[in-house]
């Protein structure tokens, strides 16, 4: 299953839930879906959005885990 | 042709239901008046005693599923109409048409041959409401995709 860590990203550049929501454009709501990994699909606009933000790479944020 | 507004239309058919439910009480109540009587020969006393318990279970799966139709017309009403409730609602209404079907048959091999021809149009019907929800099924799982789309 695909991982989202949203807040490990967040926590290491001090970047709120707020903050990034209004950076990215998308509303806290949907947000925290993503952050939960509650989200079933992210858009590649999003995604964009997020790295240009976090200044960090697609990886960064997802990551790929073995189902148990 | 005339078109109905969707919101008309859809208290027009809880009306059909409500008369549906009153007709179906109505039957329960003539039912023992209306089923044939005769003097001995194939319609006699012990005959009907017989037929009259049959007569009332076959109703049983009718009101169950005007009930049904009630709630998911009252979904639709909410605009809630791809949701797991609407699935659930359209199964139990195809297993009463299923039951009503074997129900129909039961009744034409004992009482009423007539009656083979309602298992055909409650089985073809159960048939339709269930392909109806599993297409309504996959439905509410592109909803949760598409809402779950960030």
């Amino acid at each position: 299953m695909i991982e989202v860590n949203l807040d490990v990203m967040m926590a290491r550049r001090r970047m709120s839930l707020n903050e990034l929501s209004d950076r990215v454009g998308i509303t806290v709501a949907n947000l925290s879906i993503l952050k939960n990994n509650k989200a079933k699909a992210v858009r590649f606009s999003t995604l964009d959005a997020i790295c240009r933000e976090l200044n960090c790479a697609p990886g960064d944020i997802l990551e790929y885990r073995e189902e148990d | 042709m005339p078109k109905i507004s969707k919101n008309a239309s859809v208290i027009l058919s809880l009306v059909c239901c409500g008369i549906g439910f009153l007709g179906l009480i109505a039957i329960a109540v003539l039912l023992p008046f209306a089923l044939p009587k005769g003097n001995g020969g194939p319609y006699d006393g012990q005959y009907i005693g017989r037929m009259l318990p049959m007569s009332y279970l076959m109703l049983v799966p009718v009101g169950v599923a005007d009930g049904f139709l009630v709630k998911l017309l009252l979904l639709v009403r909410k605009r809630q109409v791809f949701t797991d409730k609407a699935v659930s609602c359209l199964r139990t209404i195809s297993w009463c048409c299923f039951l009503e079907a074997g129900l129909c048959v039961l009744s034409a091999i004992l009482y009423f041959r007539i009656h083979l021809a309602l298992f055909f149009v409650a089985g073809f019907l159960g048939l339709v409401l269930r392909v109806v929800k599993n297409v309504i099924e996959e439905a509410v799982a592109l909803k949760a995709e598409n809402d779950f789309t960030i």
